[in-house]
């Protein structure tokens, strides 16, 4: 069993690359820890000179907060009359209107919480956002509770989870259900007018999802928008009409504002204008605010907070970092009282400042906040002997002093907390490098490295091992301590140990290797690299360093994009070549071109596959079949290959334009990135809804196509009915969730949201699976008992031992067909694969995706059949090719580097319900579905690629190659981009760029990692056989 | 640069020699020429107005390469080479290489009806430094066309210089595209500024390093036949 040595080796690899990966994102992203305990009405900085201890009187008792989510400003204070009634109050005056800006990232989670708490929350709650756990640092709602006032709350359930208990009645609706936009709204608005005729409550929060949803589904510009936008000015209307009828002593409010916004493809979590701006409305029927003559300066959306706060007479939350906006106050409300505001909320951060701050009474920002408590003490001294006039012009001044100071510590803090864990990330970084060194290590080295010599090398193991942990202690005991790698909980224990074992076998696996390179690096001689693997060495390298500049980072499509057409173009020298050197010395054999031809000879005959055969997918079969006929029709063998490799040669020069056709289409289909993300495409076109019949024809259409042409590979009568089912509950699915048109017969006989359908669709995908599965070759290999002459194939030939050629040519027979049958099964197998892979592809992409889906699979045939046959492309090429390719139909998808442009709607296809685990799989299928369609492909160009003899070895070692493969693939842009991330970690890009991508490399990471273990899995199995 | 292995050493040193000193004063010349018109404006803006640019660039290399032809025909009295059929062969290559260059530009993404004038005047600079100069040296046969660029057996001289330029003038043109995705909003970014300033800073190198490899080569090969 000494194949496992390898197979070892990556395992280790892949748990050592997730291991230091997760660290990382452990250390970067630390969750951030708040000052804990809530503040105290009573315990409060004391007015100056006055001593009046405590918080001015509410402005207002009775608050309604309507948080509409993905409410973009445009929506309601642009040029868009959209929401009438809420416009008309707030020209009337009866309210304030505010454009804040919302911090990153742009989800619901982090929003919510920078509304309550007023601080900023760290990146990692992305993740969070999907389960989220209750708030424990002080918020605006737990004030509202220890101040004694009953709260009601409707609409998402994503409130429930992070204040559970604080609310008398409450009914949430999830928001995972984007498909639907109207059910979701409805169950928030069915209760108003309940509520707003009882007066038991003194604060309703409501949050509708439907916007957000229409957003998802269709975009900002949907005509669903605006009837959205009209159902929200209703509600609107409705509380404010049923407001203007309670007693206005004390007055009410109603607080109206988004969440975050909608980027002009629909999504969010971006950066992009529409993303962060978001509108804060306030309207009272019993107050009059100051008509905005000067426009105020730009509010951030956590202001939100100590705004409500101050509204509602509570001191400000512990880690608010928002600053109370006056303009928001009640026109009645005492200067006196406006300070004294402030005076709070600058105390309050200055509170936060002391914990960051070393240095306090030196910092720049605490003498600004010192210096406007002074003035503020002299004014109030000032408040009976001067004018009123003077005294509230001077009184303007000190408001003006607590907001400069307020806003500077706010944005000292900002820069200060973000404390990152270095030693946790310098242990990362050092793991991801080592990792690379030793795969690369390995993989220059062809020689097992089964035999582990420790005896000599033990010393050293122990030198090594005292001297880590004695710097481990000392770094542990100085500043650079830090929580995840010095603590004693039980997974700090668990990490410390997991990071000595690995630095442990590191250095000994790095020792042996090196040791080895070095010993066989002048043992012999490597075969020159030709133009093509040099393109894609250098391509997968170029790729790697462009991550260290932001720009490439936002447009990596462009990248993919670019290197997969010069790729392309590089494989069209190669038969263009042949051909002209055909065309200019028809006669003349000992051109140089001829040695091309040599090599291209042997495969030429490989792939050629005509299309009227009706046999079973057994391209090996038919070969057979045409090289029986070919050699009843042609004479000499050499003048056979020539005529087959020339008109091969305009075949595949004829796909490899196509090729390049179907790119240039594809990078046009979804423009992403961020410089030409504007730039209208062809999605965009056929997403409005005035051409739904067009789209619904071109679905049609591909998935024709795809049935068409993925027919040959599917096996029997059973698979392609199968297929033909899937194709049609797909698009009966897409359909009745009302994206494509559907006759009306149908109508009355489908389900109204498409989930029965889809349910079906992966009913009859299981199945193509199963036929795959259950395919087996042996009735071919039956009717075909002729002598096996399979020399055919991509690189290596059979070299026939001496042993083997001692055997009789009948044993040989028989030891070739077992190895024709895994060939054949594997091949089968993969196919199999493919085609439900292409199916699942179809059923998760969004309508206007399904035709990508059938022209890559175009891309993908043409390559098999016209191009890999006469290129010689090693399983290391193949791994980078695949690689490439799958990347670039990532971002033919629409995605991109941003969190914005997550499909999260493909999470929900064949829900009816909620399923965290289930939505979580669908949405990394449908987000990494182009990448995941190009490894399985790998696996099939193996397979195909087989040589006949050492059938097994050479599977199992490839399968084995190409897991360390991909682990190398992935383990250098991780090691480049850490150490990158790491030292732009205070550039100004962080948030925006550089940490979504952190994520999405991780993701691919993951994603690798699983083909990873599914390459070791086939490995085990065809060992498995050859034991048998 | 195995393929040079083959290349012949039969010219005489002194052509060898008058080569490259030509290739190195067209380098200087036409380096001259586009670093002012990069820096100084003048005495026409490539970066501002790339097609006029490319117009009289392409101008100035046309110009050149038929003076050329036609001084080196006149001087070694082989005037016989210049026949109208091949000169109409020559041209509907050029024309062939330049709409074949514009589909390649489409194809690695560059806009397909907005910009289609500065997309073109781009594919016939690139006709012009990578093409045009081949026909002017190998003319219509097809088998030194052949022997040339799918071989890479270029003759040690000329057809070595042309060999060497028109490679590099398209690996320019290609890296050119590189800087395009940056966000610095420089004007040379706008397509197809970049390209075309790659290719013909890609030519010009391609010129600079012939006429330092052409008598380095010429030596080496003269060495071995010695021995």
């Amino acid at each position: 069993m000494k194949v496992h040595s390898r197979s070892l080796l990556n395992i280790y690899c892949l748990a050592v690359t997730l291991f230091s990966y997760s660290l990382f994102l452990k250390c970067y992203f630390p969750v951030k820890q708040g000052l804990s305990g809530n503040t105290s009405p009573t315990d409060v900085t004391p007015e100056p000179v006055s001593g009046r201890n405590g918080v001015p009187k509410p402005s207002y008792s009775r608050l309604v907060l309507m948080v509409i989510d993905a409410l973009r400003t445009d929506f309601v204070l642009g040029e868009r009359n959209d929401m009438p009634f809420t416009q008309r109050l707030l020209y009337d005056g009866r309210g304030v209107s505010f454009a804040a800006k919302t911090h990153l990232p742009t989800v619901t989670l982090p929003r919510i919480k920078a509304i309550t708490s007023g601080s900023i929350p760290g990146f990692v709650d992305v993740v969070l956002n999907f389960g989220s756990p209750a708030l424990t640092d002080d918020n605006l709602v737990t004030q509202l509770v220890l101040a004694g006032k009953t709260l009601t709350f409707f609409g998402d359930d994503t409130w429930l989870n992070l204040f559970p208990d604080h609310f008398e009645r409450a009914d949430g609706t999830t928001s995972f259900y984007v498909a639907d936009y109207t059910e979701v709204d409805n169950n928030v608005t069915r209760h108003l007018s309940k509520e707003l005729s009882s007066e038991d409550w003194d604060v309703m929060i409501l949050h509708y999802l439907g916007l957000d949803h229409i957003g998802h589904l269709y975009g900002p510009v949907s005509d669903l928008v605006p009837p959205k936008l009209h159902e929200m000015d209703a509600v609107v209307r409705q509380i404010y009409t049923a407001m203007k009828s309670w007693n206005s002593d004390p007055p009410s409010v109603l607080v109206i504002c988004g969440d975050h916004g909608m980027s002009d493809q629909g999504g969010h979590g971006g950066a992009s204008p529409g993303e962060i701006n978001v509108p804060i409305i306030i309207l009272s029927p019993h107050a009059l605010f100051q008509q905005q003559k000067t426009r105020t300066r730009g509010l951030q959306q956590i202001d939100l907070c100590p705004t409500l706060s101050a509204l509602m007479g509570l001191p400000m939350p512990k880690n608010n970092l928002g600053r109370v906006e006056v303009a928001a106050l009640p026109e009645s409300t005492p200067l006196v009282d406006k300070v004294r505001f402030l005076q709070l909320n600058a105390a309050q951060i200055a509170e936060i400042l002391k914990e960051n701050v070393d240095n306090i009474e030196e910092d720049q920002a605490y003498v600004l906040h010192q210096d406007a408590l002074a003035v503020h003490a002299s004014w109030m001294s000032l408040r009976n002997s001067s004018t009123a006039a003077s005294w509230e012009a001077v009184g303007a001044r000190v408001l003006m002093g607590y907001q400069d100071a307020v806003e500077r510590m706010s944005h000292r803090i900002s820069q200060t907390s973000t404390s990152y864990d270095m030693y946790g990330i310098v242990v990362a970084i050092g793991f991801l490098c080592m990792n690379l060194l030793i795969q690369s290590l390995a993989y220059i080295n062809k020689e097992d490295p089964a035999i582990i010599h420790l005896t000599t090398g033990w010393v050293w193991v122990i030198l090594l091992l005292m001297v880590a942990i004695l710097s481990h202690v000392t770094l542990c005991t100085s500043q650079h301590s830090s929580d995840i790698m010095c603590s004693t909980s039980i997974t700090s224990l668990a990490v410390q140990l997991a990071v000595f074992g690995i630095l442990i076998i590191n250095c000994v696996l790095g020792g042996l290797l090196g040791s080895l390179v070095v010993r066989n690096a002048f043992k012999g001689d490597r075969k020159p690299m030709t133009m093509l693997e040099v393109g894609l060495v250098g391509c997968t390298v170029f790729h790697s360093l462009s991550l260290l500049s932001s720009s490439f980072v936002e447009e990596e499509h462009q990248t993919w994009y670019f290197f997969s057409s010069s790729l392309h173009t590089l494989l069209l020298l190669h038969p263009l070549s042949i051909l002209m050197t055909r065309l200019g010395q028809p006669r003349s054999t000992e051109c140089a071109g001829a040695s091309a031809e040599n090599r291209t000879e042997r495969t030429s005959d490989r792939f050629q596959v005509s299309s009227s055969d009706n046999n079973f997918t057994k391209i090996r079969s038919k070969i057979r079949n045409e090289e029986g006929d070919m050699s009843q029709v042609v004479n000499t063998p050499v003048e056979r290959s020539k005529q087959m490799s020339a008109e091969e040669c305009v075949k595949m020069v004829a796909s490899l334009v196509g090729i390049l056709f179907l790119i240039r289409i594809l990078r046009r289909w979804n423009q992403t990135g961020n410089k030409w993300l504007d730039v209208p495409d062809v999605g965009d076109w056929l997403v409005r809804p005035e051409n739904k019949s067009y789209l619904s024809v071109i679905v049609l259409l591909s998935l024709l196509c795809l049935w068409t042409t993925r027919l040959r590979t599917l096996p029997g009568i059973i698979g392609r009915l199968t297929f033909a089912g899937m194709l049609i509950s797909t698009y009966l699915s897409k359909a009745t969730s009302g994206a494509l048109i559907l006759p009306s017969i149908i109508t009355d006989f489908v389900s109204s949201q498409g989930v029965l359908e889809a349910r079906i669709a992966y009913f009859f995908i299981a199945g193509l699976l199963v036929c795959s599965l259950k395919y087996s070759p042996t009735n071919t290999t039956d009717n075909f008992p002729a002598p096996q002459k399979r020399t055919d194939n991509f690189y290596t030939d059979c070299i026939r031992s001496d042993s083997q050629s001692t055997i009789s040519s009948k044993d040989q027979q028989d030891l070739s067909h077992p190895a024709n049958q895994i060939v054949d099964r594997h091949k089968g197998l993969w196919e199999g694969v493919q085609v439900a892979w292409l199916s699942v592809m179809c059923l998760l992409l969004r309508p206007h995706n399904v035709v990508q889906v059938a022209m890559v699979s175009m891309v993908e045939m043409l390559t098999c059949h016209f191009v890999l046959p006469f290129v010689k492309l090693s399983p290391q090429c193949l791994v980078l090719y695949c690689l490439m390719m799958g990347q670039a139909s990532f971002y033919f998808q629409g995605n991109s580097n941003s969190l914005s442009t997550v499909d999260v709607s493909a999470g929900l296809t064949a829900l009816y319900d909620y399923q965290p685990v289930i939505i979580g799989l669908q949405m990394t299928m449908s987000t990494y579905a182009g990448v995941f369609f190009w490894l399985f492909t790998l696996c099939k160009y193996i397979s195909v690629a087989a040589p006949s003899c050492h059938t097994q070895k050479w599977l199992s070692d490839t399968y084995s190659e190409l897991c360390s493969l991909a682990l190398l693939n992935r383990a250098l842009p991780l090691a480049v981009y850490t150490i990158l991330v790491t030292l732009m970690r205070y550039h100004l890009f962080v948030w925006t760029v550089f940490s979504p991508k952190l994520l999405y490399e991780g993701m691919l990471s993951l994603v690798v990692c699983g083909f990873c273990v599914l390459c070791l899995l086939m490995e085990r199995s065809v060992n498995k056989i050859s034991i048998v | 640069m195995a393929a040079y292995e083959y290349g012949k050493a039969a010219s005489h040193r002194s052509t060898i020699k008058i080569t490259s000193a030509l290739c190195a004063l067209w380098c200087t010349c036409l380096s001259a020429i586009i670093l002012l018109s990069v820096k100084y404006k003048f005495p026409f803006d490539i970066i501002a107005q790339p097609v006029t640019g490319v117009q009289i660039v392409a101008g100035i290399i046309f110009t050149v390469h038929t003076l050329s032809l036609a001084v080196s025909s006149a001087l070694e009295k082989d005037y016989f080479r210049i026949k109208p059929k091949n000169v109409f062969k020559c041209v509907i290559a050029v024309v062939c290489a330049c709409i074949v260059f514009h589909v390649l530009a489409i194809l690695f993404g560059a806009p397909a009806l907005e910009s289609s004038r500065e997309t073109f005047h781009f594919a016939m600079l690139l006709t012009c430094v990578a093409v045009l100069p081949a026909c002017c040296v190998l003319g219509a046969d097809g088998e030194k066309w052949i022997a040339v660029y799918v071989q890479s057996r270029p003759e040690l001289g000329k057809e070595t210089v042309i060999y060497i330029t028109t490679i590099t003038s398209v690996v320019g043109a290609w890296l050119g595209a590189v800087p395009i995705p940056l966000d610095w909003d420089r004007p040379w970014q706008v397509w197809p500024v970049s390209c075309v300033l790659g290719s013909l800073f890609g030519y010009c190198l391609g010129l600079l390093f012939s006429a330092m490899y052409l008598p380095l080569k010429h030596r080496q090969l003269s060495k071995t036949k010695l021995t």
